[in-house]
């Protein structure tokens, strides 16, 4: 309870590129940023899942954001981040690593500029989005990231209800 | 105060697990008045508390218990099984007030007032029947805790005045505690004539004297009417602050004139009971009985005689002089141990596994440093933090002690209720394993134990008929075996008959009639999902869900279980279990660039073979060494797409009773892997059990064997 106060006091929001899209999750959420290391992939695993790495002697899963918005499989270039976040699956507090091409900013998004999540019109399942943010011209995608990387679903495009 | 309160309950628990201990133990050894001393005193000690913290109820229970016990020290009365059965049940009545203090529910009240009625008739109506004649002093020698030296030859009259020596030892760090020991002395000064001498041979020279600290301590002869008791209640709020014993001299006022002066003519370290005694029937003799006590209370914290010749380091403790005979041995327990919570330890354990991968990084980048100095470092590093791993993890080692009181009344309770007379002995109490190995290791014992006791052991009747004692026995053995420890339940009833195991396994569908068994698998069909052999279903055992969750439960743990049984001689189950949970011997093993771990415990030979050898092979069995062998090619397991190098290693594991091999490509070395969880997003991938952080920081992945083999067949079976 207290920790979704925080969150809806903090407007400060790290957006990211998949591919050309933007992205944003709340700063509450993210730990750190790290440059991609050598990772362990899983047998057996769901394709989403890009393998687990070392992260200071604790084992870090690292989630393939790309495949999980439907992108394809991240193709790992100098720019490739791992945005390392704390999130909640069934309130519990795990620590999981994205994957993404790019981290590029960290925006205050409030007032005007923080839009409520619409109905029609993006391609995402609409649970897994809480807002959009505006940039000038740009509309970044803010997300519901606990959502987003607790559900075991393999991607969260709204056509697709397949699971692993 | 809630805290208090958790803190009572805490304490209490513990309580009553040691009362427990002690009642059992004193079940079998009735005479022991150590014990009854022992049980006496914690019951004193929970009585004192609960009624502090506001637990009236628990307060009253054990009042009136307490009478029971201060008569059987006193042999006003005789033990009996009926005060056994009232005191254990008693114990789960505080267990139960315990968990719901406010004490509501009709049941709980019902149950609260019969208690009491029983306790309460066992001490009055005995009491006036079982007075024993006055114990004459031989007999009062051999008692142990309060010493009723009654001297008998003494034709003074005595008032009810009793003489004590009080030893009280504060720990050093009172003072923060806002107690100034002194008051103790005075308070004891209240209860009647007393004569207190400062024990100070540990106090450092000026230099390394710390003002804040505590280092004297006293003993103090005191001569009273009031009870040990309302002597003990002196120190109640110091309790963990304070040694304090206890001893009773004489049923005398012995604190006159000429003793006292004799008392302080006396080394301090010889003062105890016998010595007093010595001091006073000299005293005695030299005096014409002058029966009017003298007043002489002296803190005495300056006298000089204590000073005197003495090693600086000889703790003022009785057993430093030589025990007369018949004196009775002083049993403290030991107050060098405090109460950490498991968190705490957990967290210490983490720490310590996170500098043991840190270290090993460390070590790689200074052997490929070339700097000495560096190579030094790295090496010492490397012995502090396993001489550090070791100790944290010998923290996390508990007693499998802690689960036989459990067991030992279990097996008493169930023998009652089954109507068996059975033996239950345990041995290797102190044999330690990992805290949470123990925790997760009761559910199954207490399951063998039930099934020993229930289809085991066989009726009285039947266990003369077949000449065997009336009495049954059931061991539960404990021993060390390399890195495993081995815990064994044998019973010597009518063991597995394996015909009737195997009739019931074809009529329950677990096998099919034409299959070939031999006696040990016969056995292990016991650990079939939906098998119980019980003709009759009964509150104890045999609902059908046991042996299967049994030996999950222990593979969960990473350890095997082994069944031995001879009709008509009994069943032997063996549980293996490893020594700890968080780190293994593995051997390390590459298959295209991923490392995997597999544990050396399963591991029995590893050959190389010719890529093509294994390709060429029908139904995945090779021969090796005239054995056929069936295996698993990982990489075809874990659908790695790459080329198989030309030769590869083919590790022969153990299975169950047999051996399977594990096709890899490349094998690296040992490994001590500290086991790392996946986490849940890796919880349908169990055929890892875990993860470890090699030197260079790369993430190994630790194989289930077990969970391999198992995935391997089934996925030829559904092909």
């Amino acid at each position: 309870m207290n920790e979704e106060n925080t969150l809806d006091n903090i407007n400060s929001y790290l957006t990211f590129l998949l591919d050309e899209e933007l992205f944003s999750v709340n700063v509450g959420k993210v730990i750190e940023i790290l440059e991609v290391p050598k990772l362990t992939k899983v047998p057996q695993a769901p394709s989403y899942m890009a393998g687990v790495m070392n992260l200071r002697g604790n084992v870090l899963p690292v989630i393939d954001t790309k495949i999980k918005f439907g992108l394809g499989e991240t193709d790992i270039q100098q720019k490739t981040c791992i945005v390392v976040m704390d999130i909640s699956i069934e309130g519990e507090s795990v620590y999981v690593g994205a994957l993404v091409d790019s981290v590029l900013d960290v925006l205050e998004l409030s007032g005007d500029k923080l839009l409520p999540p619409p109905t029609v019109g993006i391609k995402y399942r609409p649970e897994f989005i809480t807002g959009i943010g505006k940039d000038g011209d740009d509309f970044i995608m803010i997300l519901n990231i606990d959502k987003v990387f607790s559900t075991d679903e393999l991607s969260i495009l709204k056509d697709s209800s397949q699971t692993l | 105060m809630d805290s208090f309160q958790a803190s009572f309950i805490n304490e209490a628990t513990e309580l009553l697990v040691d009362l427990e201990a002690a009642l059992l133990d004193l079940e079998n050894d009735t005479t022991n008045k150590q014990l009854i001393g022992e049980i006496f005193r914690v019951m004193h000690t929970l009585k004192g508390t609960a009624s502090m913290f506001g637990f009236e109820n628990i307060g009253e229970i054990t009042h009136h218990l307490e009478n029971i016990y201060d008569q059987i020290r006193s042999d006003k009365l005789e033990i009996s099984t009926p005060i056994f059965d009232v005191t254990l049940t008693s114990l789960d009545h505080i267990r139960y007030l315990l968990e719901n203090p406010n004490f509501d529910g009709d049941e709980g009240i019902k149950r609260h007032k019969k208690l009491l009625v029983e306790i309460i008739s066992i001490v009055e109506g005995d009491t006036g029947n079982n007075i024993k004649e006055s114990i004459d002093s031989e007999e009062a020698i051999e008692d142990v805790d309060f010493g009723l030296f009654d001297d008998d030859d003494d034709e003074e009259e005595n008032d009810g005045t009793i003489s004590y020596l009080v030893y009280i030892e504060p720990i050093k760090e009172i003072f923060s505690n806002g107690t100034n020991p002194l008051f103790l002395i005075e308070d004891l000064h209240n209860l009647g004539n007393s004569k207190a001498v400062p024990l100070v041979n540990k106090i450092p020279t000026l230099q390394n004297l710390d003002p804040e600290s505590c280092y004297s301590s006293w003993k103090v002869i005191l001569s009273t009417k009031e009870s040990v008791d309302e002597i003990m209640d002196v120190f109640i709020f110091v309790e963990d602050e304070c040694e304090v014993k206890l001893d009773k001299i004489i049923e005398k006022d012995i604190l006159q004139e000429d003793f006292i002066e004799a008392i302080g003519q006396l080394n301090i370290d010889e003062i105890d009971v016998a010595t007093i005694l010595d001091t006073w029937e000299r005293t005695k003799s030299d005096e014409k009985k002058e029966s009017a006590p003298v007043e002489n209370v002296d803190f005495g914290l300056f006298t000089k005689e204590s000073v005197e010749n003495k090693e600086p380091n000889s703790r003022p403790r009785k057993e430093n002089s030589t025990p007369p005979k018949g004196t009775p041995k002083q049993v403290t327990k030991p107050t060098s141990s405090i109460r950490v919570s498991s968190d705490k330890l957990d967290e210490l354990m983490n720490l310590v596994s996170q500098l043991v991968t840190t270290q090993a990084s460390l070590q790689l980048y200074a052997s490929e440093s070339q700097e000495g100095e560096l190579e030094t470092i790295s090496e010492s590093i490397e012995k502090i933090s396993r001489q550090l791993r070791d100790t944290t993890f010998s923290m996390c080692l508990v007693p499998i002690e802690t689960l036989y009181t459990r067991f030992t009344r279990l097996v008493r309770d169930i023998s009652n209720d089954l109507g068996k007379k059975i033996l239950f002995r345990t041995e290797g109490g102190s044999t330690e394993l990992d805290k949470t190995i123990i925790e997760q290791l009761t559910d199954p014992l207490l399951h063998i134990l039930r099934n020993s006791l229930d289809h085991g052991i066989e009726s009285e009747e039947k266990r003369i008929a077949a000449g065997k004692p009336a009495q049954g026995t059931i061991t539960v053995n404990a021993y060390y075996s390399g890195t495993y420890v081995n815990v064994g339940i044998s019973d010597d009833g009518g063991g597995i008959d394996p015909e009737k195991i195997r009739d019931k396994a074809i009529s329950k569908g677990v096998i099919s009639p034409d299959k070939q068994l031999t006696k040990k698998e016969t056995l292990e069909l016991i650990f079939a999902a939906g098998f119980s052999t019980a003709e009759q279903v009964t509150g104890v055992s045999g609902r059908g869900v046991g042996m299967d969750v049994v030996k999950k439960n222990i593979n969960d743990l990473r350890g095997e279980i082994i069944i031995d049984s001879n009709v008509g001689e009994g069943t032997t189950m063996t549980l293996k279990l490893p020594l700890t949970l968080s780190i293994i011997d593995g051997l390390l093993v590459k298959i295209d660039n991923i490392f995997y771990v597999i544990p050396l415990a399963v591991i029995k030979k590893c050959y190389e073979v010719a890529n093509k050898e294994l390709s060429n092979q029908y139904n995945n069995l090779i021969i090796i060494e005239e054995d056929q062998i069936p295996f698993c090619n990982l990489r075809n397991q874990f659908k790695v797409n790459t080329n198989a190098p030309e030769f590869q290693q083919l590790i022969v594991v153990k299975n169950e009773s047999s051996l399977v091999g594990l096709v890899v490509d490349e094998i690296v070395g040992e490994y001590q892997a500290v086991l790392k969880p996946l986490g849940k997003y890796y919880k349908q991938q169990d055929i890892f059990s875990g993860s470890t952080i090699l030197g260079d920081g790369t993430v190994a992945l630790v194989l289930d064997t077990h969970r391999i083999i198992n995935q391997n067949q089934n996925n030829t079976l559904l092909s």
